[in-house]
């Protein structure tokens, strides 16, 4: 079998608030000194289920990383191919910046079609910068194959995706027909810490580059050109509450005034 | 400039969701004349319709086909696609929920254009429709408008309030008949225990963090709870209380776990961190026991009591129970 | 009380103080020998009514050849080892400084005070009697004669004088195995045990009972006062005669009682080829062995990037130095005693796990061997896994690396390079470790720091500090804060106190701020030596380019891994505590403590600093210069101080077991009565900020953790200017 698996790198999410900024022109967020950017953790857990497959099928499964991004996200296939993928693809075009969630949906799925024989494409269940949780969905509008999203368990054996995915109030167990597209939530587990010698392995493994051209894609059609939703404002939201302590000699009478304050305010 | 708007619905129980009748009252408001049609489907979808035109709604597409009764992607989107294909929307409102998070994207991609997830507000700004939502693990907020039409939108719960019910209103009603197949198979379902009032329904929510130094510390928090009435107050955790195993992941409030939108969430021992804060910033009110007065959840809360909370709790508790 | 050391740390002492004793009662027979004026002619015939006495060197042979095969066969497994990356026999002057002051002397056997005089008792009798016997043998089968007149009356009382000082060491030996509680001596008993204590005391008996049939029918009579010198064998045979029996009974049961004796001291000396006796040689050899440079420092993997294997999860990886180790193990259980993991009921014993090695290498050593021999694959041969069969993961987990066992053992084991080295297998082989210590090293990887989660800014601290100078290299001193320094809530008051005295000790000093990066210290204690060495190569070069010469930390873990480590990577700087240099300050006037600060304190060493490299007294001496500090030491203190806990990448580990560690030592904090407890270290601080409220739940009167230098600071700005120490952080990411 053949598997994918995307993988984003994104701003580093523990950027801790003080270190957050926004820069207002450009609507872009600042990179913060001493944070790099890392592979969104959710593609992590997206890259353990697939080597769980592949492990557990011990037949000749292969996973290719695909990352659509800058030169730097190079980095973010090495560590996905140190947890035991076999092979890495960066998808580098400057025609491929600026653009939202469909345009890299239809890169992603130009880049797999290319890729010919995939079986079945693992997503992390939304990317932890912009959060929105839609990639995996589009990829497979765009493929037009069926997906299960938010899995905390995937299995495939004989041309089924069996998938256990997490809903408000419990959890749901699908089959689909491979080819298929699945998200794989954070209930899954932790993604795996590599060993060494794959580490070492990975990085002497080189990342092959795709452009427009070698995916046949109509620069017009991707990024800022294609993109259907336009960014206008990016911001961090500001705190409208100033909190007030409450005072009190004891415990007791602090409880009590805040009560009081809730009862005036109608919440109790 | 009048738009219609069309919103897909969901039953609770063959009900129509108190969700739905927000989206669906925000439709209304931001219709400005133009037409707003939700979509039912599933057993009790006719008896919910009456409710959606009370709630605002001017058309309803419906199936009370038991077949939809279980979210199944393909019959669903099908069935939302044709009621598309009738109302011609300008825009799509679905729930952030397990719905909408499923089907926002697909429909969007279907109609091609495009989808803003998770959205705490949907506006109108000088005739155009923008969507906010929340990213960077709450860090930040961003603001979206829509080159391509219809604009979809998944929306939070809570996030806008119903309209003043319409009594005795009525609409058209369209059947959409029974569910297409699906390339989905659903082959089991299993739900939580859930003992009582679900997290993300309750009215309060009280939770507990890594700060009440142990499993035992959950039992103080419980009480508060219960001092507020079990049918009304449910008990979360944070991400680094339920992965030190000292409360059930099902309960965790947080960007990763339970999104909760309480009238009043009471956040103890727990230090707010974005990644928390993302969980519960929609509640309408936060109030916060911590020992330490530079933590972060008091730049969130309105009230806030500095102390350890094995003394401040128990005198809560106590003080809720005297206040009846 | 501050600046008091605990007995025994000194080191450089050749000769212990027990051979004081020794050396004056020797020298009280010599001169009682000197003033009896009768002894002319005094001596015996050496081998009296022996028939046959050179069957004695047929023993003796069949001794030798089996202390020549116990030898080949442990070196054998030695060999087996892997060649060690100091050099064995450089610095032979030290290396002879340990032979005698920890092999010979056995400073280390003396930490416990029974164990040392009983210890002292058996090796002394041994060593006297063995020289003694030698002394009968040379009397007897060479043309040299000297048993005779005033010597021989000397020789007979020091020959009975140590025989009694063996059996009180027996009888001590006896008493601690069968009549106390539960010893430690006992965790791990076996049958041999018994065998060497209950046959060392029959050789010593029926050596006097030889000594007393002989006097009964010779000197008794003949000399009685040559007799008297025989003092334990003379009132032996006094007591005998007192059955009168006949001459021919008596001489007949010298005869039998002089073979039992013979046969059973050298089938006691063959104890040495099968039981623990061995130590009586490997551990000498093994204190010559010892580690030369800092115990704080840890092997340094060479060409890492070039090879396969990385950590020692295969007993024929070790060095050969650490399988010798292994041999030297006599069971006595000191290191369980004072290891932190043990005390709080979790999964590890260096005793057992030394133990346990000690017994794979002995089953699979000779298959290891036979697959080397005949060209098969030796990592094959075991049919258990040594990482995660015998030696369980979370017994390596366990560990503190606080080196305690270390400390303690009297054979001079360095138990902690062999966990460490077993941690580097499990980490960069495996990749099998704790989802928590993965966390903080995958943290360490993305952001330089392993405190996952930190909503904190390594500029934070310096928020209303008014201008904190950057190290720009024309300053004196980089004072390094570290990432627990700047990076935990709780910290961020310590750090402020060191800037301030700093500040106003004039100090000509500056800080990296955002510049700061993780030295590698948590990485390579959690055993990945990789991320420890592209760290620490990083910041050597950072060092460097920046023209740093000293650095005082924050951290004692900072400290160590400067001061100890950092030359293995060509990283030469002058490291100094942050205790240290204030304590200088305060010594030289450039700080004064001048305001009163009433507290009832306790001090807690920190591993880092105090065990591992000795500095006890710089913080002591800071906590005198303290007005109105009153000082009161926990039970255990100094080198024999409790770890907190969290060395050994442990304060980002869950911990497995009965209890936490920082309970037990917050008890014994506690225990002490004092309101604060003072350290020096962020980890201790943080361990007892979480431990102390378990132990002490009621908020009213708890004890308070607190650096020295937050006291130092209360002392010199007064509690007024001071900044409020902040409650522990609670970190919810």
């Amino acid at each position: 079998m053949h598997f994918v698996v995307c993988a984003k790198q994104i701003p580093d999410p523990e950027t801790p608030p003080s270190a957050f900024k926004i820069d207002a022109t450009t609507n872009e967020v600042i990179p913060a000194q001493g944070f790099q950017p890392v592979l969104s953790q959710f593609d992590g857990i997206a890259a353990e289920a697939a080597l769980r497959i592949k492990e557990a099928a011990g037949d000749d499964t292969k996973i290719t990383v695909l990352s659509m991004g800058a030169e730097s996200a190079q980095a973010a296939i090495k560590q996905v191919l140190a947890m035991g993928a076999d092979e890495g693809v960066l998808l580098q075009d400057d025609a491929f910046e600026g653009g939202d969630s469909h345009t890299t949906a239809q890169v992603l799925a130009a880049a797999i079609k290319n890729l010919g024989d995939v079986d079945a494409v693992f997503c992390g269940r939304q990317a932890a910068d912009w959060d929105m949780g839609q990639v995996g969905l589009l990829l497979a509008e765009a493929l037009e194959w069926p997906v299960a999203i938010l899995a905390k368990d995937v299995q495939i054996a004989d041309g089924t995706m069996t998938t256990t995915r997490v809903l408000a109030d419990g959890f749901e167990t699908v089959t689909q027909s491979l080819p298929a597209v699945v998200t794989v939530s954070n209930e899954f587990g932790e993604p795996r810490y590599p060993k060494l010698q794959q580490i070492m392995q990975a990085a002497k493994k080189t990342v092959t580059t795709q452009t427009h051209d070698d995916l046949s894609i109509n620069p017009g059609s991707v990024g800022a050109a294609g993109a259907r939703l336009k960014l206008e404002r990016l911001f961090i939201p500001e705190s409208d509450t100033q909190v007030e302590l409450i005072e009190g000699d004891t415990p007791e009478e602090q409880a009590q005034a805040l009560v009081a304050k809730l009862q005036a305010d109608k919440v109790l | 400039m009048a738009r219609n708007i069309l919103v897909v619905g969901e039953l609770e129980e063959g009900a129509l969701s108190s969700t739905t009748a927000e989206l669906v009252g925000q439709a209304s408001r931001l219709a400005d004349g133009g037409q707003v049609s939700v979509t039912l489907l599933g057993s009790g979808a006719g008896g919910a319709a009456s409710a959606a035109f009370e709630a605002g709604a001017d058309r309803a597409f419906t199936s009370d086909d038991g077949g939809y009764d279980d979210y199944n992607s393909d019959p669903w989107v099908g069935a939302v696609e044709n009621a598309v294909g009738q109302a011609s929307p300008d825009a799509i409102f679905v729930a952030q929920s397990v719905v909408g998070r499923d089907m926002g994207p697909r429909i969007a991609a279907r109609q091609g254009s495009a989808v803003a997830m998770d959205c705490i507000n949907v506006e109108d700004d000088g005739g155009e429709l923008k969507a906010t939502r929340p990213c960077y693990g709450g860090n930040a907020q961003a603001t979206y408008s829509f080159a391509t039409s219809p604009a979809v939108a998944t929306i939070r719960a809570k996030a806008f309030d119903p309209i003043e019910p319409r009594a005795g209103a009525s609409g058209e009603t369209v059947d959409l008949g029974a569910p297409a197949d699906s390339r989905t198979t659903i082959t089991g379902r299993e739900l939580a225990e859930s003992e009582g009032l679900q997290i993300q329904d309750a009215a309060i929510v009280v939770s507990g963090g890594r700060g009440l130094g142990g499993p035992e510390g959950f039992e103080t928090v419980e009480a508060l709870a219960e001092a507020f009435g079990t049918n009304r107050a449910a008990v979360g955790a944070s991400r680094a209380a339920c992965d030190l195993g000292w409360y059930p992941v099902s309960q965790q409030v947080g960007l990763t776990g339970k999104v909760v939108t309480p009238d009043l969430y009471v956040a103890i021992a727990i230090s707010g961190a974005s990644q928390h804060m993302a969980g519960c910033s929609g509640s309408k009110m936060i109030i916060a026991v911590n020992r330490d007065p530079d933590a972060n959840i008091f730049a969130t809360s309105k009230y806030g009591i500095v102390g350890d909370y094995k003394a401040v709790v128990p005198a809560l508790i106590e003080a809720v129970k005297a206040a009846g | 009380m501050a600046g008091q050391a605990a007995p025994g740390d000194k080191p450089g002492r050749l000769v212990g103080a027990w051979w004081v004793p020794a050396l004056a009662i020797s020298a009280l027979g010599v001169y009682l020998a000197l003033q009896v004026s009768s002894t002319e002619g005094a001596g015996r015939e050496s081998l009296f009514n022996v028939a046959h006495p050179w069957s004695v060197y047929v023993f003796m042979s069949a001794l030798v050849g089996l202390l020549v095969y116990g030898l080949v066969r442990h070196a054998t497994l030695w060999r087996l080892g892997q060649p060690t990356q100091e050099s064995m026999f450089s610095q032979v002057r030290q290396r002879l400084m340990n032979l005698g002051r920890l092999g010979l002397a056995q400073d280390k056997v003396r930490r416990d005070r029974y164990a040392g005089i009983m210890h002292w008792c058996i090796f002394s009798s041994i060593v006297v009697l063995t020289i003694v016997t030698a002394q009968v043998a040379i009397e007897d089968d060479t043309p040299l004669h000297f048993l005779e007149g005033r010597y021989y009356l000397f020789f007979s009382f020091y020959g009975d004088l140590f025989g009694l000082i063996g059996l009180i060491g027996v009888g001590m030996a006896l008493n601690r195995r069968y009549f106390s509680d539960y010893h430690r001596i006992r965790w791990d008993e076996r049958f041999e045990d018994h065998l060497i204590i209950v046959g060392l005391g029959l050789v010593l008996i029926t050596g006097f009972l030889v000594e007393a049939f002989r006097i009964e029918v010779t000197e008794l009579t003949q000399e009685p006062d040559w007799a008297k010198w025989s003092f334990v064998s003379y009132v032996l045979a006094e007591g005998l005669h007192i059955f009168e029996f006949p001459e021919g009974q008596v001489l007949s049961a010298h005869t039998w009682s002089w073979w039992l004796h013979v046969s059973l001291a050298f089938g006691w000396l063959g104890l040495i080829v099968f039981t623990r006796l061995d130590h009586l040689f490997f551990a000498p050899v093994n204190a010559f062995f010892l580690r030369t440079d800092s115990p704080g420092r840890l092997s340094r993997i060479e060409n890492i990037e070039e090879r396969e294997v990385f950590g020692i999860g295969y007993v024929q990886d070790f060095t050969w130095k650490q399988l010798f180790e292994l041999d030297a193990c006599v069971r006595c259980g000191r290191c369980t005693e004072v290891c932190p993991a043990n005390l709080a009921g979790q999964p590890l014993s260096p005793m057992h796990l030394i133990q346990d090695l000690k017994g794979h290498l002995a089953e699979v050593g000779p298959d290891i061997q036979h697959a080397g021999n005949v060209g098969e694959d030796q990592r094959a041969v075991s049919p258990v896994a040594m990482v995660g069969e015998v030696i369980k993961d979370e017994t390596l987990w366990a560990c503190r690396t606080c080196g305690a066992c270390v400390q303690e053992c009297p054979v001079m084991i360095e138990h902690v390079p062999t966990i460490v080295d077993m941690r580097r297998y499990l980490v960069m082989d495996e990749a099998r470790l704790p989802q928590t210590a993965q966390a903080a090293l995958q943290n360490m990887e993305m952001r330089g720091h392993p405190w996952s989660g930190t909503a904190l800014e390594r500029t934070t601290w310096m928020e209303g500090l008014g201008d904190v100078p950057i190290f720009d290299g024309s300053q004196e001193y980089l004072y390094w804060v570290g990432c627990s320094g700047s990076l935990v809530e709780r910290n961020l008051p310590i750090t402020q106190a060191v800037f301030k005295l700093l500040t106003e000790a004039g100090s000509s000093f500056g800080v990296l701020g955002q510049e700061e990066t993780c030295n590698g210290d948590p990485a390579r204690r959690l055993g990945n030596e990789y991320l420890y060495q592209i760290l620490a190569e990083q910041l050597v070069e950072t060092f460097k380019s920046k023209n740093v010469q000293r650095v005082i930390t924050n951290c004692p873990h900072c400290f160590n891994t400067f001061k100890n480590e950092y030359p293995q990577f060509d990283g030469h700087f002058e490291v100094l505590h942050h205790t240290e240099f204030l304590n200088d300050r305060l010594a030289d006037g450039s700080l004064t403590a001048t305001h009163q600060v009433s507290a009832d304190i306790t001090y807690h060493d920190s591993c880092y600093l105090g065990r591992i490299n000795d500095v006890y007294d710089a913080p002591r001496q800071i906590l005198e210069f303290v007005p109105g500090a009153n000082v009161t030491e926990m039970r255990r203190n100094m080198s024999k101080g409790l770890c907190c806990g969290a060395g050994g990448g442990n304060m980002w580990q869950e911990e497995i077991g009965e209890r936490r560690v920082n309970h037990v030592r917050s008890e014994e904090a506690i225990a002490t009565g004092a309101d604060q407890v003072i350290s020096n270290c962020p980890f201790c601080i943080q361990m007892f900020e979480d431990g102390v409220p378990a132990v002490q739940p009621e908020e009213e009167g708890r004890l308070r953790p607190f650096d020295v230098a937050e006291l130092l600071e209360q002392a010199v700005f007064g509690p007024q200017e001071a900044a409020p120490v902040a409650a522990a952080a609670e970190d919810d990411a």
